[in-house]
This record gives C-alpha cells, sequence and structure tokens, in this order.
C-alpha cells in the first residue's frame, strides 16, 4: 500500500512537472471538442430516392446533316445545333434507371448548304426518347453514369414533309450530387438519326448524326 | 523470486517517473530551445490553394548571424544547471532590448497567408483560387513581435489538349490555312519566394515567381515563355493600404471559370494567325496582366473598409519598340456571397524616334459581378467596352486599326460541397465583337468581326491537393471584311478538349 502511494506520488510529481513546462508554451487556440458520436446516435439513412425530374442543355457542335437535295441524299457538316430535354427516370434496382428523355433541337442545318440554290432556314428536330441508364456510384455524391436513349424522332423542315425515322443516342458522364435532392451531371455521347423522307415514291434518307455534350440538372424525390 | 522482481520494477519505474519528471523541468522555463514556439506554430489548415487536411508545413529555421548581445544573450547556462531533478527553476531573466529580428524562417506559406475574411468561392473553384484584391501572401508579425520570413509555395499545371478547327466562307486561301488540327502537351511550374518582414501591422515584402517551361521551343516572349512572372517589392501595412513596384498583375475584373485558362486553346479561340485579324476577348486586359518588356507597374492599393479595396495602377516603360504609359484603376466590393468589381484603364503606346508619329491610344472601362451561395453554386456576368485610336508614322489615322471592342460573357461552377471528394462542374462563355473604322470599299461598312468562346469543365481534387480537369471547348469566329466591294466574310471554328493536372504548394 505504501509502494503503491509512493508510486502515485511520483507520478503526480512528474505529472505536475510537465504541466509547468506546457504552462510555459505559447497560448495555443483551444482544441474542439471531439465528441465520438455514439454508435446509436448516427443519422438515420435517408429513404432512397428513386424518382429523378431534371432538364438538361445539349450543345452538338459537330455533326453531319443530310438531305435529299435535287432527288439525292446528300451530306455536309452540320452546324452548330443545340437541345433542351426533360429528364424524368425511376431507379429500378442498383443503378438502374428508366425513363424517358424528350429533347427539342434547334438549327438543324447544314453548316455550308451544298447547292447553289438558296439555303432554307435551320430546321426542328423532335426526339421522343427512352432512357436506360446505369449509374456507379464512386462515392456518396459522386457516380458515372451511362446511358441508352432509343427513341423516334421528327425533322420538321420549312417547305417540305418532315422527316421521321427511329434515333439513337448513347452518352457517358459524371453525375453530382449537389444536396440531398438536387442533383447536376456533365455527360457527353453521340447521338444518330435514321430518319428519312419519301419523296415521288422514294424514300430518301434526311438524318443527322450529332456529337452530343450534356450539361443538366434536377431533383430527386 | 516474484517480490524481488516486483521490487525490481518498482525501482526501475520510479527512476523512470523521477527522471521524467526532471526531464519536463528541464524543458521547463528558460530552457533553451532551438526556435521559440511562437516562431513555429503547427499551421492551420491551408485556407487557401495548399488545402486541408495539409501536408505538414515546413519550418526550417536558420539562426541569424546577429552580433552577441549582453542583455538578450541566453541565461541558459544558469538555469540548466539548476535544471536537476525535482527542482524549481528561477523565472527567466527579462530581455532589456528584443532584437528587431528575432529569428529568420523559410516556411512553406500556411493557410493563413491566404486571406479569406469573406469567402472567395467554392472550395477549389476558379472564384476561390482568386484573391479578388486582398494582400497576399499575408505575413503579419505575431504576438507584437518583429517577424523576417522568407515565404515559399507557388503552383504548376500540366496541360495534355488537342484542338480542330473547321473554317469555311469565302475566306480565299485562309480556308485551307485553317483546316488544321493538333495536339500539345505544355506545362509550366512555378516557385514563388517571398521574403516578409513584418512589424507591428507593417510590412515589407519582395516576391519573385520562378518558372519552368514544358515546351523549350518557345521563347521568353512568347506566349506562357516568361521564366519570370512575378518580381515586386511592396511596403505598407496589412489590411491598410501598400504601395507596389515592379513585375505583377492587376486585379482581376473579369472572372472566366473554369475554361478560358492562360496559353490554352479554349482561350485563343477560333482563331489562328492566318486569319484576316486577331480576336481576343477584352476584359479590361489592356493593363492587367504583367507587361512584356522593359516595362513595369506601380501601383497604390487601398482597404478603407474589410469589404472595400482600391487600386490605381500605372505602368511605365517600353514595350516593342517604343514607350508605354498607362493607368488602370479598379474598385472591388466584397461581401463574400456578392462581389462587384470595376474599373476603368487608359494606355499610350509611342514610337522611339522622334520622327516616327507612330502612337496607339487605347481606352476602356469593365465591370463584374458574382455571386457566391457556399458550398454549392457560384456565377457571374463580365461586360466590357472599349476603343484603340491608332495613328501611323505618318500621322495619319489608322482605319484598320481604330476600333471598338465589346465583350459580355459569363460563368457558373456547382459543387459537391464535399471536403474529402470535391467535385465541380463548370461551363462559362464569352462574346466579343470588334468593329474598325475600314470602310474604303464600302459606304457605311467596316470590317465587323466576332469571337464566341465557350466551354464545360469537370474537375476533382485528389487528397485535397491535385487538382485534375477536364475541359472541353467550342469557339467560333466571323469575319465581315469590308476591304471588297461586295463585302466578303467567313467563319471557323474550333473544338478542343483539355485535361489538366495542377498542383498548390
Amino acid at each position: 500500500m505504501r509502494k503503491a502511494s509512493t508510486l502515485i506520488g511520483l507520478t503526480l510529481v512528474a505529472l505536475g512537472a510537465g504541466a509547468r513546462a506546457e504552462e510555459i508554451a505559447p497560448a495555443a487556440a483551444p482544441l474542439p471538442a471531439i465528441v465520438a458520436p455514439l454508435p446509436d446516435a448516427a443519422p438515420p439513412a435517408p429513404p432512397p430516392r428513386r424518382i429523378k425530374v431534371g432538364l438538361s442543355f445539349l450543345p452538338m457542335g459537330i455533326g453531319k446533316f443530310t438531305t435529299p437535295i435535287g432527288g439525292t441524299a446528300i451530306e455536309g457538316d452540320a452546324s452548330f445545333a443545340y437541345a433542351f430535354a426533360l429528364v424524368a427516370s425511376y431507379r429500378i434496382i442498383g443503378g438502374l434507371e428508366l425513363g424517358i428523355a424528350p429533347q427539342l433541337l434547334y438549327n438543324v442545318n447544314y453548316k455550308v448548304y451544298p447547292s447553289p440554290i438558296t439555303a432554307p432556314p435551320g430546321s426542328k428536330e423532335t426526339d421522343l426518347m427512352a432512357r436506360v441508364a446505369y449509374t456507379f456510384p464512386v462515392e456518396e455524391t459522386i457516380g458515372l453514369y451511362v446511358a441508352a436513349l432509343p427513341g423516334y424522332s421528327i425533322i420538321s423542315q420549312t417547305g417540305s414533309s418532315s422527316a421521321k425515322g427511329f434515333v439513337l443516342a448513347l452518352e457517358g458522364g459524371v453525375e453530382m450530387a449537389v444536396t440531398d435532392r438536387i442533383f447536376a451531371n456533365l455527360g457527353g455521347g453521340y447521338q444518330l438519326g435514321f430518319q428519312s423522307v419519301t419523296v415521288g415514291g422514294t424514300k430518301l434518307d434526311d438524318r443527322t448524326r450529332y456529337v452530343r455534350v450534356n450539361l443538366g440538372g434536377g431533383f430527386r424525390f | 523470486m516474484k517480490t524481488t522482481a516486483r521490487r525490481t520494477q518498482t525501482g526501475l519505474l520510479t527512476a523512470f517517473i523521477l527522471f521524467s519528471g526532471s526531464i519536463a523541468l528541464a524543458a521547463g522555463a528558460g530552457a533553451p530551445t532551438e526556435a521559440p514556439p511562437a516562431e513555429t506554430p503547427a499551421p492551420p489548415p491551408p485556407a487557401g490553394p495548399a488545402a486541408s487536411p495539409p501536408p505538414p508545413s515546413t519550418v526550417v529555421v536558420v539562426p541569424v548571424p546577429v552580433q552577441p548581445n549582453p542583455a538578450v544573450a541566453s541565461p541558459a547556462p544558469a538555469r540548466e544547471a539548476t535544471a536537476v531533478a525535482g527542482s524549481i527553476p528561477p523565472p527567466p531573466e527579462p530581455a532589456v532590448e528584443a532584437p528587431p529580428v528575432t529569428e529568420i524562417g523559410i516556411e512553406r506559406l500556411p493557410g493563413s497567408a491566404y486571406p479569406e475574411p469573406q469567402t472567395r468561392g467554392l472550395k477549389y473553384s476558379s472564384l476561390w483560387l482568386t484573391f479578388h484584391g486582398l494582400q497576399w501572401p499575408y505575413l503579419p508579425a505575431k504576438a507584437g513581435r518583429d517577424r523576417f520570413v522568407v515565404g515559399i509555395s507557388g503552383w504548376g499545371w500540366l496541360d495534355t489538349s488537342y484542338v480542330k478547327f473547321f473554317p469555311w466562307g469565302q475566306g480565299g486561301s485562309i480556308i485551307g490555312q485553317d483546316q488544321i488540327a493538333y495536339a500539345k502537351q505544355q506545362g509550366r511550374m512555378l516557385l514563388r519566394v517571398t521574403p516578409t518582414y513584418s512589424f507591428a501591422d507593417w510590412f515589407v515584402q519582395g516576391q519573385v515567381e520562378l518558372v519552368g517551361t514544358e515546351d523549350q521551343t518557345i521563347s521568353r516572349a512568347d506566349v506562357g515563355g516568361a521564366d519570370t512572372d512575378d518580381l515586386w517589392l511592396r511596403i505598407g501595412q496589412w489590411n491598410k493600404w501598400d504601395f507596389q513596384v515592379g513585375r505583377f498583375e492587376g486585379w482581376e475584373v473579369f472572372h472566366l471559370g473554369m475554361g478560358l485558362d492562360q496559353n490554352t486553346f479554349e482561350r485563343q479561340g477560333a482563331v489562328t494567325n492566318n486569319d484576316y485579324a486577331q480576336i481576343s476577348y477584352y476584359g479590361l486586359t489592356d493593363n492587367q496582366f504583367r507587361p512584356a518588356g522593359a516595362a513595369g507597374n506601380m501601383a497604390v492599393h487601398y482597404y478603407p473598409l474589410p469589404f472595400l479595396r482600391f487600386e490605381a495602377l500605372g505602368t511605365v516603360g517600353s514595350v516593342g519598340s517604343g514607350p508605354i504609359i498607362a493607368g488602370r484603376p479598379v474598385a472591388i466590393l466584397d461581401f463574400g456571397w456578392l462581389k462587384l468589381k470595376g474599373g476603368v484603364e487608359w494606355q499610350r503606346k509611342t514610337a522611339q524616334s522622334e520622327n516616327d508619329q507612330t502612337e496607339t491610344t487605347s481606352k476602356g472601362v469593365g465591370g463584374a459581378l458574382q455571386f457566391v451561395f457556399d458550398p454549392h453554386i457560384e456565377f457571374g456576368v463580365n461586360a466590357a467596352q472599349g476603343t484603340v485610336v491608332a495613328i501611323d508614322k505618318q500621322g495619319q489615322p489608322l482605319a484598320t486599326g481604330s476600333f471598338t471592342r465589346t465583350s459580355i460573357g459569363g460563368f457558373a461552377n456547382v459543387g459537391n460541397g464535399s471536403e474529402r471528394y470535391p467535385l465541380l462542374f463548370g461551363v462559362g462563355g464569352m462574346f466579343t465583337r470588334n468593329v474598325d473604322q475600314n470602310n474604303i470599299a464600302v459606304a457605311n461598312v467596316t470590317d465587323n468581326y466576332w469571337l464566341w468562346q465557350s466551354f464545360a469543365a469537370v474537375q476533382y481534387v485528389v487528397f485535397q491537393q491535385l487538382y485534375i480537369k477536364l475541359v472541353g471547348s467550342y469557339s467560333r469566329a466571323h469575319w465581315l471584311e469590308a476591304s471588297t466591294n461586295p463585302a466578303t466574310s467567313y467563319d471557323n471554328e474550333d473544338y478542343s478538349v483539355r485535361l489538366r493536372f495542377s498542383f498548390y504548394f
């Protein structure tokens, strides 16, 4: 018992000496209290949000445009086009989403009209697309996604019949959770149109092909 | 046996405790230390480019070769003699007179050197890497003591990029010459050395930025080829005023966002050396960047309020073949979440020869409005307009060299606000139009050319240190030439992609 008392006393002396040494050190900013979270105090996991609704702006700077001129389908470089899309999807399982992504594409035209006649004004393309996407989570707020968007397309052209046909877009990108509900995404891909028009009983290509960039964002519910 | 062993253990423990106590006391009051702790604090997490969690900030203390001064000589031996186990040393003898400079430190700039009285922007974003007129590196005296420190910092970046041009129109041979595509890797690394002497709230500071460039084919006069960026001296009072002279940049007014970085394809836009006229954006930029040639800046900075800053910058010297003189006052109102910047500028270049009447006078006015909603979104708009009036050797107005330039643009950055996995998206665009006085072929039709530059970018910061940024850009330029009848026009477009790795230290 006496030995134990001696040991405790010596320990206190040593600690006290140490305390003196620290007292002359420059005053340091008080450390923030560290409160270890209790295991049962962890916030409950937010309910999984399966529904996603968003808007996208899609600049399409590089592309090809094909129209019938003088009875022949002529392909040329496409002018800069831009689209607005509404995206709505539902997460089925894991990162798999199914939804729709209709888009309106403006300024569908040749960069240089391949004919000496006056170039028609730019056309408007309506793409009624479905969207199948899979998102690979990198961490809680970041995911990489790939998407396929098959659909039906209509190119409304001034002074001639509308071109119609199948369209398919393939896309990949990054999705970021800005807040618990708000997200933003940045992606890129390629869009292939298989539209055609019938001229004089002959079916001719009247189609678009674009490299697309997707700048989007929206809400999760 | 057990008792003997226990006694031995107890004895050893007692001896250890006593020894520990004596060590603690020896390190107590008045014990000599290699560096006063006040001068070598553990740095806070860097608030600036060297972001948290920081690597250990290195402080190398170099002994100052001061003359022995009995008044301040270390009384350490006497105290060491008394620092025996269990004894209490006498209190330290007060210094009669503090030395004017107590130590020299070579220090990686701590986070506090990058001031942020109001938020500069989303962490790691382009706006956050801008100092909005604040005095930095900020290295004030501490606890009323004089301080001399050599701050070390810097940054480096490496770009791998690709660009392709698509010209069309009536440009004749230019169309063929402009059909080009090429790739480039370029990089710069910069070591910033900032000796600073601070006392009370005063300071004398110098800075040199030593640059290494990856592309060894460019010369010092080329864009990005300078081997020295900053080289300046300044004196003043922290957060009150200063006077600065040397080679440095004026305060930024236009903010371009996460793209359109210096020396890049997207900054150049759809313009090549073959084109009819060169176009670039105007953002109160005639006198913002470091002057080339034997010219430099002088500036007075005034900080009347924590949220209000002024810069009056002048440039003098010779650029190219002739003298230059310029002025550029700028004001910044910074509430953190809202930043308003504006200024005007004037510049005159003349010829060296007294028989040469060549003269170019540039004027401009511009402003920017920026919003920061930390930690998720920041955005801003820019607008500027200026004129250039050129006179030739004979003193006649130069129609093609006299023009009005106008730029309007904006940017937006969105981030996830994550400290550990910071990800940012950025978009931006800029429209510029130049209209000159050349109407010799067609009445009332002058040369008219414009440039659109835009980008989208994504950036991730690895370990809060290594910035990885991917930028895709689109640019279009249009030239209407009025030197022919009828006037002709052509266009050029380019697409570029760029991957940048950068490291701030």
